[in-house]
């Protein structure tokens, strides 16, 4: 099962003088079970992608079919099956705290569920089961107004919204943006949490190459509306020319291996996290 | 003398009411003429409290904020205070006021009642300083977040401020847009000498400053050069912070026994010290 | 989806009626639309016809551009000109049961009918040729005469500039939530009107929590740098009349002046 993308082409504001082709005939597979990172410039089309995973955009050309059902039904079966399909990717927007309307936590979760036709009881269980993926207590925070909580905790609550749906696939556009480092660090990692352990299939838009090298297993580079390169983060940091031609930087840790290397230093240049570079630099200096 | 003096500030939101909250508590600290300091503190320890004071948005519930020896508690001084610190918030939607740059750029200069002429001298002036003149009849929504950011610096300069706050300003940017605004405050800090105050997330920007302050519920809990308040890793990771990569290897080295200099801050230092290490 | 609304009307140019000063422009306009009132009769409404068509030659804004703006007020200027049909007694037409069209029915339909076009253009031709800034700037500068009758005209211009300036932000972030909340399976597009208007408050709560939030801000960063109002404040780009307004000036009145006599002959 997977999300494809054949042929993806998409015109901003089509005849107009504003007219701009943003994806240009793209191509992708992102395989279930997989956790995907998107990079690219701003403007390179990053965005209006992750926006055609669940039919908020309609491509201009091209199609986007989930587990094989193509997100634009023709007809009425067509249109349901559709339906169903775009209820797999769940959507969670940059500053997703910006999404919520209701008084309580609880009401604003269940938001979701109850547009998908949900018994009570049935949303219930499920809005518990998503604060608990989130890391919030349902005990203590359901009846709480979201808008009385902190960033970090409202931008959990709005995830806990999606998540509450049941999404095989989750999409984030920068999840972390503007968080302090606790903040970003515990929402990088319930969203590890969410992949391995709850299995959901992860794709996420970020500028943060550290975070892609710790948690990526699949890259894909966006440059100008087009799909530049797939890899795995390894294989992309690794090109240094295609790096410099797309305006991406490889991690810091990376950096400094490589200027090791170059200093004549047998370290592991590819060393992607700190975790990995710290181990090559106790081997070659001799300690622990 | 001190071009900011803040002495025993205190203060309190909503005194007297159910949700008094007590957000600083007994800062003292100064910062000199030309100095670039960092802020540090994880969200909610009164950052963003703290630089309100320093041009008068807030005012103290105690203790004293003195700006060029000007007090913020005295209505006559303040707009002499705005004038001398220049403020950039987080936001770069909700900071500009016009719909034209050129336009915005000139709010300032117009409030102070600047002859028509002199503020066109200023406006061009300070769009220079920032680099953004070719986009002096742009509206603020075609301006990618690093140009919104440069445009509000520029509204700053035509001011003939002297010493500017970033509040967070490149919370919200990518990785191009915060290096666009770091570099060109940067800049305008070697160049002219402006005094910088740089409220931050971002280690890598902090470990630039001359000084750094760290703030933890309300109160300031340490300050000193860079290399001082990073050596100690763990107790920033206590405090929710971050310390830059090559401290925090650094640090992890020196603990398995390698001898490293203290004061390593940045990728360069830890590339020389590694090398002269390897070597010997 | 809502990218797709344009903002404003200004058609920049470089024209004789894009560099007059908005305020002349804002009272000749005015005078223009008080003679199309005052002076109903054919030869002048051709006379106003053929100087809206210069006017719009001059500015170079494409006809089609200026015509457009009537398309949402054809079906009033039609509901208008069928109304004086049937409701002036004179030489009959045509009669269709009850109701009888007559010459004068005619006559004065299509007066009234040329009569709203030439407002709706004019006016029209105003907002084309002046950037909003410019009129906001404009409105302030002719409106500040009343301030001593407790007119807040500096409020009011600072309120529209400000309006302006977020509006294309407010309707980005207006596309985004209902993206966000059509993505937690809203539908904002089937069921009856008041289901309809219930399902907006997923959009308009956001919305509103964003622009007070918003509002806080400006608000902040507008002490920051120094606005305490309009005393004491001056502006960059002073208005002053040009060679080119006395000379507009100068020919409406002739023009007008002509056009009294002759509709009093």
């Amino acid at each position: 099962m997977s999300i494809e993308l054949k042929d993806v082409t998409y015109v901003y504001m089509p005849k107009t003088p504003y007219e701009r082709v943003a994806l240009d005939k793209v191509n992708l597979t992102i395989e279930e079970g997989s956790f995907t990172a998107i990079a690219g410039h701003t403007g390179s089309g990053k965005s209006t992608l992750v926006q055609h995973l669940n039919g908020l955009l309609v491509p201009s050309a091209g199609e986007v079919l989930v587990d094989g059902v193509n997100l634009l039904g023709k007809d009425k079966a067509a249109k349901i099956k559709a339906w169903h399909a775009r209820q797999q990717v769940g959507m969670v927007f940059q500053y997703a705290e910006t999404q919520l309307f209701e008084e309580t936590v609880e009401k604003d979760i269940a938001f979701g569920p109850l547009n998908q036709g949900l018994e009570e009881a049935e949303v219930q269980e499920r809005v518990r089961e998503a604060m608990e993926l989130v890391g919030l207590s349902y005990k203590d925070y359901k009846d709480v107004s979201p808008f009385a909580l902190s960033g970090g905790q409202m931008r959990r609550v709005a995830i806990a919204g999606v998540l509450a749906m049941r999404p095989k696939y989750l999409v984030l556009d920068e999840p972390a943006a503007g968080l302090d480092p606790r903040g970003r660090e515990e929402l990088m990692s319930t969203i590890q949490k969410l992949h391995k352990k709850w299995k959901l299939t992860i794709v996420f838009v970020s500028h943060s190459m550290e975070d892609i090298a710790r948690l990526a297993d699949n890259l894909l580079v966006m440059q100008t509306g087009k799909l530049r390169a797939v890899g795995t983060p390894a294989e992309i940091f690794a090109d240094a020319q295609l790096l410099q031609e797309t305006g991406l930087e490889p991690p810091q840790m990376m950096q400094i291996m490589q200027r090791l290397r170059a200093a004549g230093l047998p370290v592991n240049e590819n060393a992607l996290t700190p975790e990995a570079g710290l181990q090559s630099l106790r081997e070659v200096f001799h300690v622990k | 003398m001190a071009f900011i003096e803040v002495k025993n500030l205190t203060h309190v939101y909503g005194k007297g009411t159910e949700q008094e909250f007590c957000a600083l508590k007994d800062v003292s600290f100064t910062i000199e003429d030309g100095e670039f300091v960092a802020v540090l503190g994880a969200n909610g320890s009164g950052k963003s409290t703290l630089a309100r004071h320093l041009n008068g948005l807030l005012l103290p519930t105690e203790g004293a904020c003195l700006v060029n020896d000007l007090d913020t508690r005295k209505p006559e001084d303040i707009w002499a205070i705005r004038r001398q610190v220049g403020m950039v918030f987080q936001n770069p939607d909700n900071q500009l006021i016009a719909g034209v740059v050129e336009d915005d750029v000139a709010f300032g200069p117009e409030n102070l009642g600047m002859e028509p002429e002199k503020i066109r001298q200023q406006v061009t002036e300070a769009l220079r300083a920032v680099g953004m003149e070719e986009f002096r009849k742009f509206a603020p929504h075609l301006l990618s977040g690093g140009q919104k950011q440069r445009a509000a610096i520029a509204g700053a300069l035509a001011m003939d401020t002297h010493c500017l706050i970033l509040d967070e300003s490149t919370a919200m940017l990518d990785p191009q847009g915060r290096r666009e605004v770091m570099g060109t405050v940067e800049r305008l800090h070697q160049e002219r000498g402006l005094t910088l105050i740089c409220i931050t997330h971002f280690m890598e920007e902090a470990a630039k400053a001359d000084k750094i302050l760290v703030m933890e519920k309300g109160q300031l809990v340490q300050q000193g050069r860079p290399q001082e308040i990073f050596v100690n890793a763990p107790r920033l990771h206590k405090l929710g912070l971050d310390v830059p990569l090559a401290v925090e290897l650094a640090w992890n080295l020196r603990k398995d026994g390698l001898s490293l200099p203290q004061d390593i801050l940045r990728n360069d230092d830890l590339v020389a010290a590694l090398e002269a290490c390897y070597v010997h | 989806m809502l990218n797709n609304i344009m903002i404003g009307q200004y058609f920049p140019g470089d024209s004789f009626l894009h560099r007059m000063d908005a305020r002349v422009k804002i009272l000749l306009l005015l005078i223009l639309l008080i003679e199309v009132f005052a002076f109903t009769s054919a030869p002048v409404y051709l006379i106003m016809t053929v100087l809206t068509f210069l006017m719009i030659m001059i500015s170079k804004v494409p006809l089609r551009m200026v015509l457009r703006s009537l398309k949402h007020l054809w079906w009033i200027i039609l509901f208008t000109f069928v109304l004086h049909l049937f409701s002036h007694p004179g030489r009959e037409l045509y009669r269709i049961w009850q109701f009888v069209i007559t010459q004068e029915g005619v006559e004065q339909g299509a007066l009234i009918s040329v009569r709203l076009m030439l407002l709706i253009i004019l006016s029209t031709l105003l907002t084309f040729t002046t950037s909003p800034l410019k009129l906001t700037d404009a409105l302030e500068s002719l409106l500040s005469p009343f301030k001593r009758l407790g007119l807040p005209a500096h409020e009011l211009a600072m309120m529209m500039t400000i309006a302006l300036r977020f509006i294309p932000t407010l309707i980005s972030e207006t596309d985004k939530i209902m993206k966000a909340q059509q993505s937690r399976g809203a539908d904002f597009v089937t069921g009856s009107i008041l289901s309809r208007l219930k399902n907006m408050v997923p959009i308009l709560v956001p919305l509103f929590l964003s622009a007070f939030r918003r509002a806080d801000d400006l608000a902040l960063a507008m002490e920051s740098r120094c606005y305490r109002g309009g005393e004491g404040r001056t502006r960059m780009k002073e208005m002053k009349l040009g060679r080119l307004d006395y000379v507009a000036i100068g020919v409406f009145a002739l023009f007008s002046a002509g056009l009294g006599v002759s509709y009093a002959l």
